[in-house]
């Protein structure tokens, strides 16, 4: 059983760690018929000259944007969150359904719409532009899944902290939010991913090179005749490790999070 | 002490505002700007022509023989993709099923597609498939599946599914998960009374299993069909519709007129055709959910 799921693994992960082995590997070795699997001598040439330059300012680029947009996120979510499963409005029901709706959109519905709206307030080639875009459309799925994880939170908790003397929104500070943590959690490696990964906003929205978020960065690796893969590959790694330590160490809770609402029972 | 108390009451709707807000302008806004747009000529490089055109937009869409291609090339991708990331997650998932040691390992293993950006991921499959000095050439040659190194990603016949592969393999960890989690509530007595009856082993995955996570694979296909239909990074980063149209799907065309013709009016009716004919296929799945339910 372990082998079969060792060769599963290895199979699925194989181009994570090709990515990994040709980052490591002198330019030459890259462009060795056949080629090598292993690296026959570890080269960091790729990483260094993936630093080189512009690479520091997308980082820090991408870095506080998705960070910005997760607290934001984290914070409209939780709010929604508990708005929608403490109290019962007309039509609750049809936005909560609105909400999923949003899922159907495909973002190139959203481009040219928000392009017009970003260039008309001066936001283009700004920051700011990202931020907004990515908290609109992180906070239909932020906002359903913190909604189906505060319903687990029994509402009998808040009650007797009320009781005990404390106030509405004190009970929710002090209990609920803290009793939704895992959820809170997972929402918020979910919008940080989002805004880390994405593409298509950040490359229609800005221009200057100082500005650029790494996925941007990463394509100006790709050269118009040829491409020094190593490197692309190092800068590749580079973007990819944060998120993936994220996941390693709280894989647990992002499933919890994710599958506890749909899974009945 | 009244402000207060005005928050208390109204705190509900309060805390909700701010989303319902952010909804509005995920939603409300795009789509009738879209609306909008599409019954008006706005070509970027022609300023001057503005105005109310009506559907003319919309029969130069049809008229467009690339655009019929790429709605047969997005059923086409949406169908592949669905079907293969189901295929791969659901025995993964039954796999994982069992109770054996360090599966929580395996598990966390096997989300490194999900979790890789999509940048990454794409430029990753790109080099994988190079034509020069790409793995998969060489892995295939080895196994003398085939006898020349094959340009994936520039050949008609071959791009669309190459790009397919890799959304396959950057998507089946969702629902992987997702499966996984409807496996681990089915309560084992299920399978013990089952034995006791004599059920054969591919009896009991086709009358207790599938049965019982249908509601779960109904709802990963939903989204999945979702996720799939209006992809747009990787097929872009991969191959940017190409070569010759052969893999441009609904995405990579809208994307084009806007951004490189810079007709945003038919740019906005092809999103807006989009969009319909993505409701239609969700409207079919929500009915026949509903329909399943009445049958419990």
């Amino acid at each position: 059983m372990h082998l079969l799921m060792i060769c599963i693994v290895f199979v699925i992960d194989f181009p994570f760690l090709w990515m990994l082995f040709t980052s490591l590997k002198p330019v030459g070795e890259t462009m060795t018929i056949p080629p090598t699997f292993l690296p026959r001598s570890i080269s960091w040439d790729g990483f260094i000259r993936a630093v080189d330059g512009n690479f520091a300012q997308y980082f820090i680029n991408s870095l506080y944007i998705a960070l910005i947009t997760t607290a934001a996120a984290l914070v409209l979510g939780i709010m929604a969150g508990i708005g929608f499963s403490r109290y019962r409005f007309r039509g609750s029901r049809g936005f909560q359904l609105g909400i999923l709706v949003t899922q159907l959109f495909p973002l190139i519905l959203l481009v040219t719409p928000y392009y017009v709206l970003m260039s008309r307030f001066g936001l283009i080639d700004k920051h700011l532009s990202l931020i907004i875009t990515y908290c609109a459309f992180t906070l239909p799925f932020c906002v359903w899944m913190l909604n189906t994880y505060f319903h687990s939170v029994p509402v009998d908790m808040e009650e007797s902290a009320m009781i005990d003397g404390c106030s509405r929104l004190g009970a929710y500070f002090r209990i609920t939010i803290p009793l939704a943590a895992p959820g809170i959690a997972a929402t918020a490696i979910f919008a940080f991913v989002l805004a880390w990964n994405e593409f298509i906003f950040a490359n229609t929205f800005l221009d200057s090179a100082a500005m650029r978020t790494l996925p941007i960065g990463l394509r100006t690796f790709i050269g118009q005749y040829s491409t020094e893969w190593n490197v692309l590959m190092a800068a590749s790694v580079i973007t990819t490790l944060p998120v993936v330590l994220m996941f390693v160490f709280l894989q647990k809770h992002f499933i919890r999070g994710m599958t506890s609402g749909s899974v009945k029972g | 002490m009244n402000f207060y108390r005005l928050i208390d009451r109204h705190l509900g709707k309060i805390l909700v505002a701010p989303a319902l807000i952010g909804l509005a302008f995920v939603v409300l806004y795009p789509l009738f700007m879209n609306i909008f747009m599409s019954f008006q000529e706005m070509k970027l490089t022609r300023p001057d022509a503005h105005g109310w055109v009506g559907f003319d937009n919309y029969k130069a869409l049809l008229g467009d023989p690339v655009f019929r291609k790429a709605i047969g090339n997005s059923l086409l991708w949406t169908v592949l993709g669905v079907t293969g990331q189901l295929l791969v997650a659901l025995p993964i998932a039954l796999l994982l099923n069992v109770d054996f040691r360090g599966r929580g390992f395996y598990r966390g293993a096997l989300l490194i597609p999900w979790v890789m950006p999509s940048v990454v991921a794409a430029f990753t499959w790109v080099w994988m498939y190079d034509g020069s000095f790409g793995i998969i050439n060489h892995i295939l040659m080895q196994l003398h599946l085939i006898e020349k190194p094959i340009i994936w990603l520039g050949k008609k016949d071959t791009a669309l599914l190459a790009v397919v592969i890799e959304h396959i393999w950057k998507g089946f960890p969702f629902p992987m998960v997702m499966l996984l989690a409807s496996l681990q509530t089915i309560p084992k007595d299920i399978y013990e009374a089952a034995d006791v009856d004599g059920a054969s082993r591919w009896q009991k995955v086709m009358r207790i299993t599938i049965p019982l996570i249908m509601p779960t694979l109904a709802l990963c296909t939903v989204f999945l069909t979702i996720w799939t239909f209006n992809s747009f990074e990787n097929i872009w980063l991969m191959t940017e519709g190409g070569p010759l149209n052969a893999s441009e799907t609904l995405t990579t065309y809208v994307y084009k007129v806007a951004f490189q013709s810079f007709d945003l009016g038919k740019a906005a009716s092809s999103a807006l055709i989009m969009l319909s004919m993505l409701s239609v296929v969700i409207a079919i799945y929500a009915i026949f959910i509903s329909r399943r339910q009445e049958v419990r």
